[in-house]
């Protein structure tokens, strides 16, 4: 299900059980625990203009429904403040399901094969890094909101690194 | 081929007809064998004839190729509310296959005694989402987008993009007025419902015509005290919208294009009248 809340930055595509609260971090239908989702979990990106990216989300959507693709999350614009020019589009799977959703993607037209793994990107994203740090700059933010944001960070981000027996639990952007 | 071919279908008799079936199972496996979805699969079904079990009633009151029509579109409710809930029920299960479903708004409890959606759990629930998770239960291969805001004239055209129809299912005069201005542009035809006490209206705007919302409010308002509303009064006014939206979708002459129909659920009537343009009235 296409969600689509103009408050967020992004849009959604989830399977309907999601606001369940079921996880869409599984593999074989076992929730995936820290440590496998720093192993295995990741994302296709695709890059496009809006209307583009619009239509491809609608394609995907039955393929969200029959989980063939656990999820989906797109901006609602481009990223420019990260330097950014068009809209990206994360296909979230499994390594070991990855090439399965890629050919998905091949036949709605995607042609640019980049994977990035849930590692990389919460690396890019802990205390202290540059992207972290650069993103905050773009939203000129105070120090004491930039103190708030990396413990917000360390918090949710710290817990993935060092509890890979503990269940990963998405959270909400 | 991504669709159950006649050979492997089964035959039934709904209301006397021969009818050529396929089931849930059936397309589903052909939809995984294939790598289309499910309701590719079905559309590619009907388009051989073949009905997805599920819709089999529809048959004969329309043709296989109408309900590819009906199952290949997608309508826009503009409202997941009263008017909005029905809406989107009744087109989920009449078999169109993608809704996208607009409300900003979440269910509390003044909303039990209408909203078809609304039930005590669900209060303090997004309507949208609720409204399309409901319609997903229906048959398996709906499709249903959320959209969790308030149209405005600035996000009415982005929202409502990609609509083949867009329904009314508003409560505010100034956000149809907008929603309307939205498909003509898109060239996607506009239906009109309002509910007041026992009684509603409905009226058919197509995309060209010079007649508009005007004609029917002529000071883009809303009343200042708007009435009680009536849950059979609202199903009444969705169920003439959605019977409209399915005749146009499925590719047959609107029913009502430029005219309002009124029903008067304290009389049980309805009054048909020609709309004029706005301009045209003495």
């Amino acid at each position: 299900m296409i969600y689509d809340s103009p408050g967020s930055h992004f849009i959604f595509i989830y399977h309907p059980s999601v606001f369940d609260g079921q996880s869409y971090t599984v593999f074989q239908g076992k929730r995936l625990t820290n440590g496998e989702v720093l192993a295995y979990w990741g994302k296709w990106i695709i890059l496009g203009e809006r209307p583009w990216i619009d239509a491809l989300a609608r394609a995907l959507d039955p393929h969200v429904e029959a989980r063939r693709i656990p999820c989906v999350k797109y901006d609602r614009e481009p990223s420019k403040n990260l330097g950014v020019e068009e809209c990206v589009m994360m296909v979230y799977c499994d390594r070991r399901e990855r090439d399965a959703v890629w050919e998905i993607l091949a036949a709605n037209g995607a042609r640019m094969k980049a994977w990035v793994t849930e590692r990389e990107t919460m690396e890019l994203w802990r205390p202290g890094s540059p992207l972290l740090e650069r993103w905050m700059d773009s939203r000129g933010f105070d120090e004491t909101l930039r103190e708030a944001v990396r413990a917000d960070a360390k918090a949710r981000l710290g817990r993935v690194f060092e509890y890979p027996d503990e269940e990963f639990s998405p959270w909400e952007q | 081929m991504g669709a159950v071919s006649p050979r492997e279908a089964r035959m039934v008799r709904v209301q006397g007809e021969e009818v050529l079936t396929a089931s849930l199972t059936q397309l589903r496996s052909r939809a995984r064998e294939t790598g289309k979805t499910v309701r590719e699969t079905a559309v590619g079904s009907l388009n051989l004839g073949v009905w997805p079990v599920s819709l089999s009633r529809n048959a004969p009151l329309f043709t296989a190729p109408e309900q590819a029509r009906l199952l290949s579109a997608r309508a826009a409710v503009a409202g997941c509310g009263g008017l909005g809930g029905f809406l989107a029920s009744l087109l989920a299960r009449a078999g169109v296959g993608a809704l996208t479903l607009v409300d900003g708004d979440v269910f509390d409890e003044g909303n039990l005694n209408r909203q078809a959606f609304c039930f005590r759990d669900s209060l303090g629930r997004e309507k949208a989402l609720e409204a399309a998770r409901a319609c997903q239960a229906v048959h398996p291969f709906t499709e249903a987008a959320a959209v969790r805001t308030v149209l405005t004239p600035d996000n009415a055209l982005d929202v409502l993009k990609g609509a083949d129809i867009v329904l009314d299912g508003l409560d505010s005069v100034p956000a149809r007025f907008a929603v309307h201005r939205a498909a003509r542009e898109l060239g996607a035809p506009f239906i009109h419902g309002a509910v007041l006490g026992w009684s509603g209206q409905t009226a058919t705007f197509l995309p060209g015509s010079s007649i508009g919302l005007d004609a029917v409010y002529p000071v883009p308002e809303d009343a200042p005290d708007p009435p009680g509303v009536l849950a059979p009064a609202v199903a009444v006014v969705a169920a003439l919208q959605c019977q409209e939206a399915l005749r146009i979708l499925a590719g047959r002459p609107a029913a009502n294009a430029d005219r309002l129909v009124f029903f008067d659920g304290e009389s049980h009537t309805l009054h048909r009248m020609e709309l004029a343009p706005a301009g045209a009235r003495s």
